[in-house]
């Protein structure tokens, strides 16, 4: 009975002094966001020296920042795609996932379904697949980003799609700062590459005028350097042989984007040029070439890629 | 013998209540809050956050995809107490496009290219004199925005 209680006692004051700690932390993080200095923090000697070593092996911090969903719908939709809900995936079919990459990978999916809904303006559709996100990412742990604010700032902006797609536009760089701040980069690289995938899917699947065709080749060629970035990501999770089967098929696709002839920037044009308040930068002709054959290959690995994750 | 189970297993759930706390990054996104995402607009963010702390000494390359027919509004944001961030922009044969210092805590460029292609942003933060011998670090954050041309 003397053991019980003691115990009782030994649980009790750890939880408080747990709840505490946090409290404390609290607190004293809302102090120093009172005060510029706050995030300048001190280091140990032993840190200091860590660091020094890690200076001298001279490794660089590399970040790779690819084109979100929203991005690549813009680019199709001026191409000319139109809206057609039923080539997005099925809300349903969310049950369906058990383990994390498949939830990551799909989160990414609907997250790019979310952002082409938005983008059209299909507001009843973007609330379905927000939903869904919302689901799907608690599910993975993330859902403390999907705050219930984000419902009620698209609830009030029914008609408003500039602020739809910045309520969404905040969902995914909330959900990316959330999980590179508790070191969970891999998961942001599974949805990246839902994300990417999805994309790519409505972009080449969706029926469009002959005159539009060329428009959306040259943005289908345009992502070739992000299927590279995510491939560098994808390749750096280590362990993993679920994905495997991915991995492959996103360095077959690589391939494929290989075969695509780009047109080097003229070396003789000036390569800074100043246009309405804004730089632009000479990176190279626009009219890239890329024939019927590697156009269809790029399609139908994208739409088996795609169906590889979704089902 | 199940008190202690129970014991350890409430001393497992506070150590892992304990460590998973990690104020520093917290911070640091909430920097990134606080000095850079209010200059994103008119432009809507890529949805990347590329944020990290960083010492007198330290360079980093953030590598971006620009596609041709959007206008992009770069943002650089870093602690005050990292003076004289050089930061430059090149492509993948280490052609420079524009570099510069960063005066204050925040500057954005707003670009275009003329064909999708992948851009280096680097990052160096020169040497500091240290006279205390206490170093520290400081939030550098970088955001990428976009918008119909």
């Amino acid at each position: 009975m003397k053991l019980k209680k003691q115990f009782n006692r030994i649980s009790i004051s750890l939880l408080i002094a747990t709840t505490l700690f946090g409290c404390v932390s609290e607190v004293d993080n809302r102090k120093k966001d009172d005060a510029i200095q706050e995030e300048t923090t001190k280091e140990s000697k032993e840190q200091i020296e860590a660091r020094s070593e890690a200076k001298v092996d001279q490794i660089k911090k590399i970040f790779y920042s690819l084109p979100s969903p929203i991005e690549l719908t813009y680019l199709f939709k001026k191409e000319g795609i139109n809206y057609q809900a039923d080539k997005l995936h099925s809300i349903a079919a969310r049950n369906n996932y058990n383990v994390t990459i498949k939830k990551a990978l799909n989160l990414g999916v609907y997250g790019a379904d979310l952002s082409y809904a938005g983008l059209f303006g299909n507001h009843e559709d973007a609330i379905e697949y927000y939903t869904t996100c919302q689901i799907l990412a608690e599910d993975i742990g993330i859902g403390q980003t999907f705050q219930k604010e984000f419902i009620s700032r698209i609830e009030s902006n029914a008609d408003n799609r500039d602020t739809l797609l910045q309520v969404i536009s905040d969902f995914f760089l909330d959900n990316d700062a959330y999980l590179k701040d508790h070191r969970q980069q891999h998961i942001s690289t599974y949805i990246l590459i839902g994300g990417w995938i999805e994309g790519m899917y409505l972009g080449t699947q969706m029926e469009v005028k002959e005159s539009d065709s060329k428009g959306i080749r040259t943005i289908i060629a345009g992502q070739k350097h992000s299927l590279i970035s995510l491939l560098v990501l994808l390749n750096s999770i280590e362990d993993e042989e679920s994905l495997n089967v991915l991995r492959e098929n996103m360095e077959d696709l690589a391939k494929l984007f290989d075969q695509i002839n780009y047109v080097k920037a003229d070396e003789n044009k000036q390569k800074v040029e100043k246009k309405n308040g804004k730089i632009v930068l000479n990176t190279g002709e626009s009219d890239t070439k890329i024939d019927d054959k590697t156009f269809e290959q790029i399609k139908n690995l994208v739409k088996e890629i795609r169906t590889s994750i979704i089902s | 013998m199940n008190y202690l189970k129970k014991i350890i297993a409430v001393c497992f759930v506070a150590t892992v209540a304990l460590l998973s706390y990690n104020p520093a990054n917290a911070q640091c996104k909430g920097f990134t809050k606080r000095n850079c995402s209010q200059e994103l607009s008119p432009y809507l963010s890529n949805g990347q956050f590329n944020g990290a702390y960083m010492i007198p000494g330290e360079s980093a390359d953030v590598k971006i995809n620009f596609n041709q027919g959007l206008s992009y509004r770069l943002i650089i944001c870093a602690d005050p107490f990292l003076e004289n961030l050089n930061y430059s922009l090149k492509d993948e044969n280490g052609l420079v496009y524009f570099s510069d210092t960063l005066k204050g805590t925040t500057t954005f460029t707003d670009l275009e290219v003329t064909q999708s292609k992948p851009l280096t942003l680097s990052i160096s933060i020169p040497e500091k004199e240290n006279t205390t011998g206490i170093v520290r670090n400081g939030c550098v954050s970088v955001l990428v925005g976009f918008k119909e041309q």
